[in-house]
């Protein structure tokens, strides 16, 4: 089973992309802001990671950075949108994907699929 | 310098000049003079001495020839024969007679002669005043020679017996009937004719006159050197000349080495040169003379030309003087001038002219320091009033300066607060949709996991709640889309990604996209490209205008047709979208693409717009340059289109 951790600072939104994932049978675990997530994906082993990108403490794009030697895929989950420029130049630094929200269920589900399997 | 010296100095010059020039002058013509007088006494005297000697040879000659005629008939008589006695030689006659007549002859006797002799045709001498010439053969002789054909004088040359120069002359002895039967020679004595030639009368204390034969030899003595070896050639300058067959004059140095001035005659008779010369000291002792004279003279004029000078130069100067120091007083501003040297000349004139200009300038400058009090007083408080006026303006400036400076400075913070709202409104933007869209998040996935009956079996009732808050739910996040474009379009926070894009390809996703749902209402959907090649464009941003317009169009129309378009015109690619449906109101027609406005709002119905609106898409196509429009008939449907410039403008 994949790994997945999301690290997102709105609750609800995380439990119900945890549900959601959890359904198509992948493994979640998550993190509220952005140290906790640091620390987890330090200390644990995850496939993917799914981050937000405006949280009050660490941007995930600062996440980003100080974990991207790690060997696993990381996308961003974000309600800001992205200009097809913005999202070259972040697949050249390593991001796999960038999925706004709110999304389509099914959509999120063959996005993480296409990631890890 | 001063001008005085400098006068002076002209003057003292100019005599010494003139004396020098003068004094030169004449002593050159004075020796000229000298020397010419000289010239012309020594040659009366070489003249005469010439035809002395020429008279000398002559009347020796003469004797000679005379002897010849005698000496046949002489010696016949004195040896008691007959005077018609035929004489075939010399040996036909008494020797002792010949000797006797030879001896006796007052030629043989005279001292004019040295030597007299006879000589046969043989060469051989018969008789000779000197004993030991007798017998002696000279038949190589030229004088021999040439005398048995005519008399002949041998002059010069050396002499072959003695060594010393000797004249001869030699006549024929003719028999009667003239055969020629001997020669009769006499030798001149060379002292006689140094004397006759060397006599100086006239000659001062250091002249001489000698002879010269043409080999170079002195034929008479010099009387200056009389033990100078006789066969030593002379070869001066002035005998050279002469040899070369002129008379004239020269000064040159002589056989002694001294320098001597000389006449010379030419003697072609004898090929003989005479010289007359004296010693050039002595010609110049006249001179001597001479110069100190001129010398004394030259001074004195000199002396009194400086005199001269200097009294003319202060003449000159004293009137200047003066004249200068009328001027100087005027200068110094002294215009009222007294003190005036008179001197009664053009000077003084111009000295009194300029007394009097002075004195009427000073008339002159009282009315004119009055009238310039007057001048000044105006003039001051004319400059006062404008500097007033001046003052003024340049406050008014200073105002107006600082006036404008505020107005700088608060358009300044204007500025820095409109930076500052901008950043707001950038900052409010990300905010609001941030926030609007994290609550929808979870409600749409919850309802999609309610609907996908992940949270347990709904009711028919309870599963249509759900759809009906998912639609509401699209909706909201619909509109909240809408805004945020139309805030950014607003705020001009929009950049365009403009890309190589082909119309036809987005005209071909677009009708993918709404075919489908065409088809399940009944409509016919329908593409037709026209061959766009490519514009330059935002893909993602023209796919949603033309998106938009499709699906407004699948949303207003129940049956019939929807056909979208590309076509190249002029210039632009136009993108249109043509259906059946119920087409729009004229009156609503121009306010279709303005903010917010939702045609047929009035029936309640219709569905409502999601995505982009109308205002949107308007923006949008107008930051790529282009333009927006419709045409509609209420009732019968509608065409929306936009057209896109090929390269690309706007932003």
């Amino acid at each position: 089973m994949k790994k997945v951790i999301y690290v997102e600072d709105d609750r609800d939104t995380a439990e119900a992309v945890k549900l959601v994932l959890e359904l198509a049978g992948y493994g979640v675990e998550l993190a509220f802001c952005g140290r906790e997530g640091l620390a987890k994906i330090q200390q644990k082993t995850y496939d993917l990671a799914l981050l937000d990108i405006m949280m009050p403490d660490m941007s995930g794009w600062d996440l980003f950075q100080k974990v991207r030697t790690k060997k696993m895929k990381f996308a961003f989950l974000s309600a800001l949108p992205v200009s097809d420029e913005r999202f070259k130049e972040l697949k050249k630094a390593g991001i796999s994907d960038y999925i706004t929200k709110p999304f389509e269920r099914k959509d999120l589900i063959a996005r993480v699929k296409k990631m890890v399997g | 310098m001063m001008f005085r010296s400098k006068l002076i100095l002209i003057f003292v010059l100019f005599s010494v000049i003139i004396s020098i020039v003068s004094s030169y002058s004449f002593i050159s013509i004075g020796s000229h003079a000298i020397e010419d007088r000289v010239r012309a006494q020594f040659d009366s005297v070489a003249t005469l001495k010439a035809s002395q000697f020429l008279m000398f040879m002559e009347t020796e000659k003469d004797d000679v020839v005379r002897m010849s005629d005698d000496i046949v008939v002489h010696s016949l008589i004195h040896s008691g024969k007959s005077e018609d006695t035929a004489i075939t030689s010399l040996d036909d006659l008494d020797v002792v007679v010949l000797r006797r007549l030879v001896h006796d002859n007052i030629i043989g006797e005279s001292e004019d002669f040295e030597e007299l002799f006879l000589m046969g045709l043989d060469g051989k001498v018969v008789v000779s005043t000197d004993a030991r010439h007798e017998g002696v053969v000279e038949a190589d002789q030229g004088y021999f020679l040439s005398a048995l054909n005519a008399t002949y004088v041998q002059g010069g040359g050396p002499g072959n017996r003695t060594g010393e120069e000797s004249f001869v002359i030699a006549v024929p002895i003719k028999a009667t009937g003239g055969r020629v039967i001997g020669v009769v020679a006499g030798k001149i004595r060379r002292t006689r004719m140094t004397e006759i030639v060397s006599d100086w009368t006239g000659l001062g204390e250091t002249g001489e006159t000698f002879l010269v034969d043409k080999y170079n030899y002195f034929i008479t003595t010099p009387a200056r050197k009389p033990d100078y070896a006789l066969n030593t050639q002379v070869y001066t300058a002035g005998v050279n000349d002469c040899l070369a067959g002129h008379s004239g004059s020269k000064h040159f140095d002589d056989y002694r080495g001294v320098a001597v001035f000389g006449v010379y005659k030419w003697i072609p008779e004898y090929d003989v040169c005479l010289m007359s010369k004296i010693d050039d000291a002595e010609l110049f002792v006249s001179m001597r003379g001479l110069m100190i004279t001129t010398v004394f003279i030259g001074c004195g004029t000199a002396f009194i030309a400086i005199l001269v000078g200097i009294w003319l130069s202060f003449s000159i100067y004293k009137p200047l003087n003066a004249l200068g120091d009328i001027a100087n007083d005027i200068g110094k501003g002294d215009l009222d001038v007294h003190n005036i040297k008179r001197t009664y000349d053009e000077f003084g004139d111009l000295g009194r002219t300029l007394v009097v200009m002075a004195h009427d300038l000073r008339k002159y400058q009282g009315r004119l320091l009055n009238s310039e009090k007057h001048q000044k007083a105006h003039l001051v408080s004319e400059v006062n009033r404008k500097t007033q006026e001046l003052r003024r303006a340049i406050g008014n400036l200073e105002n107006t300066r600082l006036a404008m400076l505020n107005i700088m400075e608060d358009m300044r913070q204007a500025n820095s607060h409109l930076q500052e709202l901008d950043k707001a409104k950038d900052e409010f933007l990300n905010l609001v949709s941030h926030e609007l869209k994290t609550p929808l998040t979870p409600i749409k996935a919850h309802l999609e996991l309610l609907a996908d009956g992940d949270m347990g079996k709904l009711s028919k009732l309870q599963m249509e709640s759900v759809h009906t808050l998912s639609r509401s739910t699209d909706r909201l996040n619909g509109i909240i889309m809408n805004l945020l474009e139309i805030a950014r379009i607003n705020t001009g926070k929009i950049q365009l990604n403009i890309d190589r894009i082909r119309p036809d390809d987005i005209a071909k996703q677009v009708y993918d996209d709404i075919s489908l749902a065409g088809k399940e209402k009944g409509i016919k959907v329908s593409l037709q490209c026209g061959k766009t090649g490519f514009i330059r464009a935002d893909r993602g941003r023209v796919r949603e205008c033309l998106s938009n317009f499709a699906t407004n169009a699948l949303k207003f129309t129940e049956k019939g047709s929807i056909t979208i378009f590309t076509r190249m015109e002029k210039g632009v690619v136009r993108f249109s979208v043509t259906d059946t449906g119920i087409g729009i109101k004229q009156e609503d027609q121009h306010r279709l693409f303005e903010k917010f406005f939702q045609a047929g709002r009035q029936d309640v119905g219709k569905p409502k717009g999601v995505g982009l609106g109308l205002y949107s898409v308007r923006k949008i196509i107008e930051l790529h340059g282009g333009e927006v429009g419709v045409e509609s008939e209420f009732g019968k449907g509608s065409t929306f289109w936009f057209a896109l410039p090929r390269r690309g403008g706007g932003v």
